[in-house]
């Protein structure tokens, strides 16, 4: 079973084993700008993620 | 990645510092440099009153709970702006209220449209920003509100993301006025004024979003101000983060190294008379303040704009 990854209304499902380092790449986003959850935890950049987890990446970025 | 002080799990790695934090050592030190800039800048006593500026957002009311955390005598103000697109203001003062709520908090409420018939969105006049009306109508309110209060001090919560994304702003522009301007801290210089201090200046706004979640704060993050897509600030804040990404601790070194040489800058600052609003009474540049400037000719026009 894939990864999920849900950013700003998209979802989408990547391969078990992807570090989330990898995931912002994919999505060009910059560490900088998000802060990645996994279920209620926190987790940093270098967090492989497992079959069914749900990685929900939170924008930090503000405007205005 | 492991906690550098403990080695229980990491909630944050923060490259600038060379610092993997678990939850308790991360709030731990976000207390710790908000009370360090408190102190830098000599933004505010334990004594004062602190009157602090919230939105509903992540930063300020991050703001408001790291100063409760801290001992500071803090109520909160929140500007109902009367933006009903994707139900933007009621969503976001509902989070400010439940905040206040919870944790025993005195939240004042100002609600722009009850107070002077308009809503930010109706006070937009032509081709002028939203932004930018916005940004009249909460000084004004912040201050009078403030001032009424009997507050001394005023806080918001911009971080260090949004003082490095001004300060590049400024710069690129050389714009030396709003250079002069710019920092922690800005004076009163009226006595209907009140000093506006930024406790939150040394945290990037990836710190301040790690703290609200881990400190369980319901803060709109959803949701953006319908009117922020495609603002110049999001451009200069992505820009200094794929610096930043590059070479970490670029935006704190940018905005503190500032912060040491701007005296360089405080000639080309006006000196600012001591002139009131014929119309409200507060602190204005001419004889009418920009804020009753904008009642004014919305009233003349009776406009109902695009809210």
């Amino acid at each position: 079973m894939p990864a999920t990854v849900k950013f700003r209304g998209s979802v989408r499902e990547v391969e078990a084993g992807t570090r989330v380092d990898e995931v912002l790449a994919m999505l060009g986003l910059s560490r900088e700008s998000v802060v990645a959850r996994v279920g209620s935890r926190l987790v940093t950049e270098d967090y492989r993620l497992r079959d069914g987890d749900v990685l929900e990446l939170i924008h930090a970025i503000s405007g205005g | 990645m492991r906690c550098t002080k403990c080695g229980r799990r990491a909630v944050i790695n923060l490259r600038a510092h060379r610092l993997a934090l678990c939850e308790r050592h991360f709030v731990e030190r976000f207390l710790e440099v908000v009370e360090r800039a408190i102190r830098r800048y000599s933004l505010m006593s334990r004594s004062s009153r602190v009157l602090v500026a919230v939105s509903g957002g992540k930063d300020s009311l991050a703001l408001w709970d790291a100063l409760t955390e801290l001992g500071y005598r803090a109520d909160g103000l929140y500007i109902d702006l009367g933006i009903r697109r994707q139900n933007y203001s009621r969503i976001s003062k509902e989070k400010a209220e439940a905040f206040a709520e919870q944790r025993g908090l005195r939240l004042r409420v100002f609600n722009l449209k009850e107070e002077h018939g308009f809503a930010v969105p109706e006070l937009r006049r032509g081709s002028r920003e939203v932004c930018s009306v916005c940004g009249i109508v909460k000084r004004h309110v912040m201050n009078r509100v403030a001032l009424e209060g009997s507050y001394h001090v005023l806080a918001t919560g911009h971080n260090l993301d949004d003082e490095a994304s001004v300060l590049l702003s400024n710069l690129l522009r050389w714009n030396l006025e709003l250079l002069a301007r710019q920092g922690p801290r800005a004076e009163a210089w009226h006595p209907k004024l009140l000093p506006k201090v930024k406790p939150l200046c040394l945290l990037t706004e990836k710190e301040t979003a790690t703290y609200a979640l881990v400190r369980g704060i319901d803060y709109v993050y959803e949701l953006e101000c319908p009117f922020s897509a495609g603002a110049t600030s999001i451009a200069m804040k992505e820009a200094l983060n794929r610096i930043e990404e590059h070479s970490p601790g670029t935006k704190l070194y940018f905005y503190t190294q500032f912060l040491r040489h701007r005296t360089a800058f405080a000639g080309e600052r006006p000196s600012a008379e001591a002139v009131e609003c014929k119309n409200c009474g507060l602190p204005a540049s001419g004889e009418v303040c920009s804020f009753c400037r904008l009642l004014l000719k919305s009233r003349l026009r009776g406009e109902k704009g695009d809210n």
